[in-house]
C-alpha cells in the first residue's frame, strides 16, 4: 500500500512539475488574472446588479479559464510524454498503467486546485477593494438612513459563503473534463484532436438531460434504438448537475449537502473514466 | 485480471453515473419550459459556458446606458438579450418591463420632439404592451414566483388600467410562497378599482377569514367597513 502511495505521489509530483516547466499554468492563469484585474472598469447602477456582476464576472473567469486549463493540460501532458520518449522510461519501471494515468489526472487536478485558489483568492481581494466603494455607494442611492442591518445585509450579500461552494462545483465539472480529456488522450496521437473533442463533449454534455428525456420519452421508438441512446447518456456527461453553482451565484445559500450530487457524480464518471482509459492504454503499444 | 479489473470499475461506474441521474431531480425551468426553449438555454450554456451570466450582465449595462441616453430600442434590444443569455435571473424581468412600460413609455408620451399626439399616444401604448409581453414571457420561466406576477398585475393596474387583469394577477402572486401580505390586499383593490364593490365585499370577506396575522385582519377589516359604508350597507351586519 505503502509503494502504491510512494508511486503515485512521485508520478503525481512529476505531473506538477513538469506543467510547471510547460509554462501552460501561466500561460492560462495569467490571462485569467488579469481579466479579474479588469472587474473595476465595469460599474452599474445599483448595488444589487454590481454584486451580481461582480460574481458573475470572477466566477466566469474561473469557469472558462479553468476549462481550458484542464483541457489543454491534460491534452499536452500525455501527449508530451509519448513526443519527448518519456513514457518509455516512466513504463519501464514497475509500475502499473492505471498509476499511470490516475497519477497524471491527480497530478493535473492539483494544478487546476491552485489556479482556482489564486482566482479565489484575487476575487476575494477585489471584492473587498470595491466593498467601501460600494457601501459608499448603496448609502448614497438609499432615500432613507441605512440602518445598521441594511449594511450588514449588504455585507453579507457581498461575502456569501456559498460563492466557495460555487468554486468546489465548477472544481467538480472542470476535474470531470480532466477525465474526459485524459480518456481521448489514451486512444489519440493529437493533441489538437484531443481538445477539440473534448470541448464536443463539454458542449454536448449540456443537452445530455434534456435529449435522453426528449427521445426515451418518444413514441414509437424501438428497444434496439432505446437502448443506442442509453448507452450514450452512459458515455456523455450531464453537465446539469454542475448548474447549482450558477443557482448560488443568483443568491441561493444551499447546506453543504447541496455538493454529495455533483460529488458523487463526478466520482463515479471518473470510475468508469479510469476504467476504460486503462483498457485502452493497456492495449495500446508504444514505438 | 487487469481486464476483468477495468470492466469492473466501468460497470461500477456507469451504474453509478446511471444511479445519480435517476435520482437526480430535473432543473426546475425544465419543468415549465418547452423543449425548443430548453434546447436554447443549453445551447447556450455549451456555448458561453460561465461567460453567459457575464454576456447578460454587460447587455444589462448597456440597458442601463440606452436608458440615460433614451434609446428605447437599443434598450429593448438589449433587455431581450440579457432575459435570454439568463432566464433565470428575475431582475432582468422585473426591471426590464419596468424600463419599457414605465420609462420608455412616459418617455414617449412627453416626447417634445413629436408634435402628433396620436403618435406619441401610439408610442406609449407600444412600450406598455412590449412590458407586458416581456412579464408574460417571464412567467413562462417563473411560473410560481410571486414576483413577475405582482409586477405584471401593477402594469395591468397602472399604465393599462384594466383592473381585472390586474386583480387575477394580484391572487395568482399572493398564492405563491415568499409573497408579502399586502399581495392579497393588492387584488381586493384592483376589484374596487375595477367598479365591482359586491365582488370586492366578497372578496375581503374572504380574505378576512383566511388571515391569522393581526395588523393584516386590522387592514381588511378598516377596508370592509370603509366599503361598507360607501355602498350604504350595515358594516355590522355580514354580507347577504
Amino acid at each position: 500500500m505503502s509503494s502504491l502511495y510512494l508511486r503515485l505521489s512521485t508520478l503525481t509530483g512529476l505531473t506538477v512539475r513538469d506543467l510547471l516547466r510547460q509554462n501552460v499554468l501561466y500561460l492560462i492563469l495569467i490571462p485569467a488574472a488579469l481579466t479579474l484585474l479588469t472587474l473595476p472598469l465595469f460599474t452599474a447602477l445599483t448595488f444589487e446588479e454590481q454584486i451580481k456582476f461582480m460574481r458573475d464576472f470572477c466566477y466566469g473567469t474561473m469557469s472558462i479559464f479553468g476549462l481550458f486549463l484542464a483541457i489543454i493540460a491534460t491534452a499536452q501532458s500525455l501527449a508530451n510524454d509519448l513526443e519527448q520518449k518519456t513514457i518509455f522510461t516512466i513504463l519501464a519501471k514497475p509500475l502499473n498503467r492505471w498509476e499511470y494515468l490516475l497519477s497524471k489526472g491527480m497530478g493535473i487536478g492539483l494544478i487546476l486546485f491552485f489556479a482556482l485558489i489564486i482566482l479565489t483568492v484575487l476575487s476575494a481581494g477585489l471584492f473587498a477593494y470595491q466593498e467601501k466603494g460600494l457601501l459608499e455607494a448603496a448609502i448614497g442611492n438609499a432615500t432613507d438612513r441605512l440602518s445598521s442591518q441594511d449594511l450588514q445585509r449588504f455585507r453579507d450579500q457581498l461575502w456569501n459563503p456559498a460563492l466557495l461552494m460555487a468554486v468546489l462545483i465548477l472544481y467538480l465539472k472542470l476535474i470531470l473534463m480532466v477525465g474526459f480529456t485524459l480518456l481521448f488522450s489514451t486512444i489519440a496521437s493529437s493533441s489538437l484532436f484531443t481538445i477539440f473533442t473534448s470541448l464536443m463533449i463539454y458542449l454536448i454534455g449540456h443537452f445530455q438531460s434534456t435529449a435522453r428525456e426528449w427521445v426515451m420519452g418518444s413514441e414509437g421508438l424501438s428497444v434496439g434504438m432505446k437502448w443506442g441512446v442509453g448507452l450514450l447518456a452512459v458515455i456523455l456527461p450531464d453537465m446539469s448537475f454542475y448548474e447549482g453553482a450558477e443557482r448560488i451565484l443568483l443568491g441561493a445559500t444551499p447546506g453543504w449537502s447541496y455538493l454529495i450530487p455533483p460529488l458523487g457524480y463526478t466520482f463515479f464518471n471518473l470510475l468508469w473514466i479510469l476504467g476504460l482509459s486503462t483498457w485502452i492504454f493497456e492495449s495500446r503499444e508504444f514505438r | 485480471m487487469k481486464i476483468i479489473i477495468c470492466l469492473l470499475m466501468l460497470i461500477l461506474g456507469a451504474g453509478g453515473k446511471r444511479f445519480f441521474e435517476e435520482i437526480q431531480p430535473q432543473p426546475e425551468l425544465n419543468a415549465y419550459l418547452p423543449l425548443g426553449k430548453r434546447f436554447e438555454q443549453q445551447f447556450i450554456r455549451g456555448v458561453l459556458g460561465g461567460w453567459r451570466p457575464v454576456v447578460a450582465d454587460i447587455a444589462w449595462l448597456r440597458v442601463t446606458t440606452s436608458w440615460e441616453s433614451r434609446q428605447w430600442n437599443r434598450l429593448y434590444e438589449n433587455i431581450r438579450i440579457a432575459t435570454r443569455m439568463q432566464p433565470e435571473s428575475l431582475i432582468f424581468w422585473d426591471m426590464g418591463a419596468w424600463h419599457l412600460a414605465w420609462n420608455a413609455s412616459l418617455a414617449e408620451r412627453n416626447n417634445r420632439l413629436e408634435s402628433r399626439m396620436e403618435v406619441r399616444k401610439e408610442q406609449e401604448l407600444y412600450w406598455v404592451e412590449q412590458g407586458k409581453n416581456l412579464l408574460e414571457e417571464g412567467t413562462i420561466y417563473h411560473p410560481t414566483h410571486y414576483k413577475l406576477w405582482l409586477q405584471l398585475g401593477l402594469l395591468h393596474q397602472e399604465r393599462r388600467h384594466d383592473y381585472r387583469a390586474a386583480y387575477e394577477c394580484f391572487l395568482k402572486s399572493s398564492q405563491f410562497d415568499g409573497a408579502p401580505s399586502y399581495v392579497a390586499r393588492m387584488a381586493g383593490y384592483a376589484l374596487e378599482k375595477q367598479g365591482d364593490p359586491e365582488a370586492a365585499l366578497n372578496y375581503w370577506e374572504k380574505l378576512l377569514e383566511k388571515s391569522s396575522h393581526l395588523s393584516d385582519r386590522s387592514l381588511i377589516e378598516k377596508r370592509l367597513l370603509k366599503l361598507k359604508k360607501d355602498s350604504s350597507l350595515d358594516p355590522l351586519k355580514p354580507l347577504p
